[in-house]
């Protein structure tokens, strides 16, 4: 029954997500975000631009891939990312491009250095190409050696024929994909404790070599799922083929505003706050995170959120918003006990109006996390903003005002005001070990210099303003 | 034939009315060199030779845009007037008042000031200014040290139906020695004071606090010598007594911070010249009979605009012992700054001016990524002008007219209106 259920899913879902993606849509995955590159370096990046010195070979080369993307997403198979790389392959065989596995790394290098495709793509596909060939490398016909223990309890848990019944023959990456599927494996198995991820991959191994045993599965099949099992690079993967796809199609760019008014002239000069890693040793960028976080749906409730405020705040390029006004309705008794009614209208001044829109924005980040769209999932101040930079709402300008708008509930602090603080504090502990009357005087000196140094970085944000009510 | 005859006569009359229409709006100009006032960054000055360009051929400061003359007269001062001082002054106001009409024209291209009849210059009057009478009675009230733009306005009929009408007017008092001990009514206004108020807190909250060790020591240990704990009592008393004493008589020592004699002669320093222009080329929508905080700070800025100083109004050696304004004041807003008394503050100033950096730093951050500016800061404050009016306030008022105004002039909505947003924020208005 589950057998059949599964059946059934697999043959709903395995229609084609993107059948009227044109080729001109296709070029959706031109970057226009990614300012830095985070997948490579910069040596890198000139010694591909170097070696790439044809520009009708570069534009061929360009115009193959788009055209590869266009065919894979215009298949009325499954789309497969193994069947995307052997397109990628062929295609470039057909057009007389070398198509190694170091040539086609190259081949995107160049594809990125020049905006063709951004960072994101050039790790799926290059993570698709390392898997392809070191699974191509792997000897099927090896023998298999039965594990010293038998792990009853682990055999115990799991229900094997229900486990491997899609792996009967190896997919054929046209109605069913062996990196889906073997995910899906992988996150069926009932382990002792559900979150360990060494636990999960120590069953899969018994389970592996049992299934074999069993003849439920080949001895291909279990050699290439065990080089899965231990690929460090799908362990790491976060981002798939097709979900990228999805966003690039249904989110990106979709929010533009009508009156678009600023076009970027050079990338390379743009703010460079979505390529910024966020992690010294980390190639995770804010905008890896975003398609790593979010699908296309949550992108766009996100960058709905942005807009709202924005709206509020009366920067909405499309919109002219009135001046907000707060209306209270009084019903008073009079001496002959009639009710006499009167109306106060205040009407909010330009910073209430901009703290006003910020304050709204950030219960609205907390409404939407209470959604169950976001289950799971920490919505963070960075992500609003790269959502809605990827729909196209906000500009690569935008960015650097838009950043500041969560100062309100969290101020960012200076690199001075840290050290100062630091300083200050070290120093006044110090001088519980001087002597007096140096104690004294060393602490007295300090407040006076602390004194005047607050005073010379006073902050307006910190101003006290009576006038004002929405701070 | 006599129709043919009658239509050549009225071309021909018409064609001469034109022609001399034409002759005497470019009235023929004669150029004169005059010596005028150039400041340095400081405090000093030079007399630098100048051509004044566009006087008309009279012997006298009569031009298209301005006319010079001596408190109420209405013959333009000539070029032989006895009084050197006088020929000086009205030299240095009409050169100054040029560059500031070029700098309305040219860079703010102002149509309003582009089309602005003649405007009658008032040099040395003492009068008070009447909006019936045009001048109020000499007795009456006496000005000095002082300059003002009045608008234009008109007497009631006399009984001959005769109607005197005035246009826009800036008049400058002439400058009077004052000692400064008669004018002063601040408090506190002196380097010592500030300095005590600023080391108060941290000797006051020494003191209580050994104060409250001492006590604390006298109860865990009451073998402690009673005389002692007194005698730590008064020193620590003492000295707060003291403290707060000085705190108290320092308040009253401003004027030895002051030079002995306030004076300013108005008609001699450039930026009061280019602040009573900036009030007539604001005057469509900011009428000059108000001095408010809001008015007083646009015309400020315009004038630190024509005469990019720092220190506006400073003292000019010979000329005034003025009070500066300061472009970068670090001052906060507080809603006392709206009062009308506070019109002299360097308040609105100082905003506008944070303004123009950050906008400044955008726009060459634009610049070199190959865009166009995000606004033009100056036509921006001068668009804001025409959302506001004498009783607009800073805070409400001005702020709102500065969003308004960007809508129409920013390039891009959201980076000009919260650069605006961001620059109320550093002045301490959220």
């Amino acid at each position: 029954m589950k057998r059949q259920l599964a059946l059934l899913l697999t043959l709903i879902f395995c229609g084609n997500l993107f059948a009227s993606v044109s080729l001109e849509e296709v070029k959706r995955i031109k970057n226009d975000k990614e300012v830095m590159i985070s997948s490579f370096s910069k040596q890198e990046k000139e010694r591909v631009l170097a070696l790439y010195n044809d520009p009708e070979k570069n534009k061929k080369l360009t115009s193959i891939f788009y055209n590869t993307v266009y065919e894979f997403l215009n298949d009325d198979a499954k789309q497969c990312e193994a069947d995307f790389y052997s397109r990628l392959e062929k295609n470039l065989a057909t057009d007389g491009f070398q198509n190694s596995k170091e040539d086609i790394i190259d081949h995107l290098k160049f594809l990125r250095a020049t905006n063709a495709i951004d960072d994101i793509l050039y790790d799926i596909i290059v993570a698709i190409s390392e898997d392809t060939q070191a699974l191509r490398a792997v000897d099927l016909k090896a023998p298999h050696y039965k594990p010293l223990f038998s792990h009853k309890n682990r055999l115990e848990k799991n229900v094997l024929e229900d486990l491997y019944w899609r792996f009967k023959s190896w997919p054929d990456e046209k109605t069913s994909c062996s990196t889906q599927e073997y995910i899906r494996l992988r996150d069926s198995i009932i382990t002792k404790e559900a979150d360990s991820k060494r636990q999960r991959e120590r069953y899969l191994k018994t389970l592996n070599s049992e299934a074999l045993t069993k003849g439920l599965i080949s001895l291909e099949t279990f050699h290439k799922l065990e080089y899965y099992r231990g690929s460090k690079i799908l362990e790491k993967r976060n981002i798939w083929l097709n979900d990228y796809f999805k966003i690039i199609f249904n989110a990106k760019n979709r929010m533009i505003p009508i009156s678009k008014g600023y076009e970027v002239k050079n990338l390379d000069l743009e703010s460079k706050y979505s390529s910024e890693k966020i992690q010294r040793f980390s190639s995770l960028t804010r905008r890896k995170v975003l398609y790593q976080k979010y699908n296309e749906t949550q992108i766009i409730i996100l960058a709905q959120i942005m807009q709202k405020a924005s709206k509020r705040m009366g920067v909405d390029p499309d919109t002219t918003s009135s001046t907000p006004v707060i209306v209270q309705e009084y019903s008073t008794i009079n001496a002959n006990g009639e009710r006499e009614i009167s109306v106060e209208k205040i009407e909010l001044d330009t910073q209430s109006q901009y703290n006003l829109a910020r304050r709204l924005l950030r219960k609205d980040l907390v409404d939407a996390q209470m959604m169950s769209l976001f289950n799971n999932i920490k919505i963070t101040y960075n992500d609003v903003v790269m959502a809605s930079l990827e729909v196209g709402y906000i500009t690569l300008e935008d960015i650097e005002f838009v950043v500041k708008y969560d100062d309100l509930w969290n101020p960012e602090t200076t690199k001075f005001e840290r050290m100062s603080r630091f300083v200050f504090s070290v120093l006044g502990y110090s001088t519980f070990f001087l002597p007096p009357p140096w104690n004294a005087t060393a602490s007295l000196a300090l407040g006076i210099i602390e004194n005047v140094v607050d005073g010379n970085n006073r902050n307006g944000a910190n101003n006290d303003n009576p006038g004002t009510f929405i701070e | 034939m006599i129709t043919l005859e009658r239509s050549l006569n009225k071309l021909i009359t018409a064609t001469l009315f034109f022609a001399s229409f034409a002759a005497l709006a470019s009235e023929p100009t004669c150029p004169q060199k005059f010596k005028v006032l150039e400041r340095d960054s400081g405090e000093g000055y030079v007399m630098t030779e100048k051509v004044l360009e566009d006087l008309h051929c009279t012997n006298s400061f009569e031009g298209d845009s301005f006319k010079i003359v001596y408190a109420t007269e209405d013959e333009a001062i000539s070029f032989d007037n006895a009084n050197a001082d006088l020929v000086k002054k009205a030299a240095n106001v009409y050169y100054h008042l040029t560059l500031a009409k070029n700098f309305w024209t040219k860079e703010i291209k102002s149509s309003y000031v582009e089309k602005l009849p003649q405007v009658i210059v008032r040099l040395d009057i003492t009068n008070a200014y009447s909006n019936v009478r045009h001048f109020k009675n000499k007795e009456l009230e006496k000005n000095y040290n002082n300059a003002w733009s009045v608008p234009e306005g008109q007497m009631a009929k006399t009984s001959n139906g005769e109607v005197k009408k005035w246009g826009k007017e800036i008049w400058f008092s002439p400058m009077k020695k004052i000692e400064t001990s008669e004018l002063v009514t601040s408090d506190g206004e002196n380097p010592i004071h500030e300095s005590l108020m600023l080391v108060k807190d941290p000797i006051n909250e020494y003191l209580k606090n050994g104060m409250i060790y001492g006590t604390l020591t006298q109860l865990a240990a009451p073998s402690f010598n009673q005389s002692a704990l007194v005698d730590l009592a008064i020193k620590k008393l003492g000295s707060i007594a003291v403290l707060y004493g000085l705190v108290e008589v320092s308040k009253h020592m401003d004027t030895f911070f002051m030079d002995k004699y306030y004076f300013i002669e108005t008609a001699m320093i450039p930026e009061v010249i280019y602040h009573e222009f900036a009030h007539i080329a604001m005057s469509d929508t900011l009428k000059t009979v108000h001095s408010v905080p809001v008015i007083e700070g646009m015309a400020d800025y315009f004038a630190a605009r024509i005469a990019m100083r720092k220190e506006m109004y400073q003292k000019v050696k010979d000329y005034s012992t003025n009070k500066s304004k300061m472009t970068n004041s670090k001052m906060l807003y507080h809603p006392y700054l709206e009062g009308a008394w506070n019109a002299t503050s360097d308040f609105t100033l100082s905003l506008l001016w944070l303004g123009k950096s950050d906008f400044d730093a955008l726009n060459d951050s634009r610049t070199q990524r190959g865009q166009t500016p995000l606004a033009n800061y100056d036509e921006l404050v001068f668009d804001a002008h025409l959302h506001i009016n004498e009783n607009s306030e800073i805070a409400t008022g001005l702020t709102k007219a500065l969003v308004e105004a960007c809508r129409t002039k920013c390039a891009s909505l959201r980076p000009g209106i919260n650069a605006l947003n961001n620059v109320f924020e550093k002045k301490g208005m959220n």
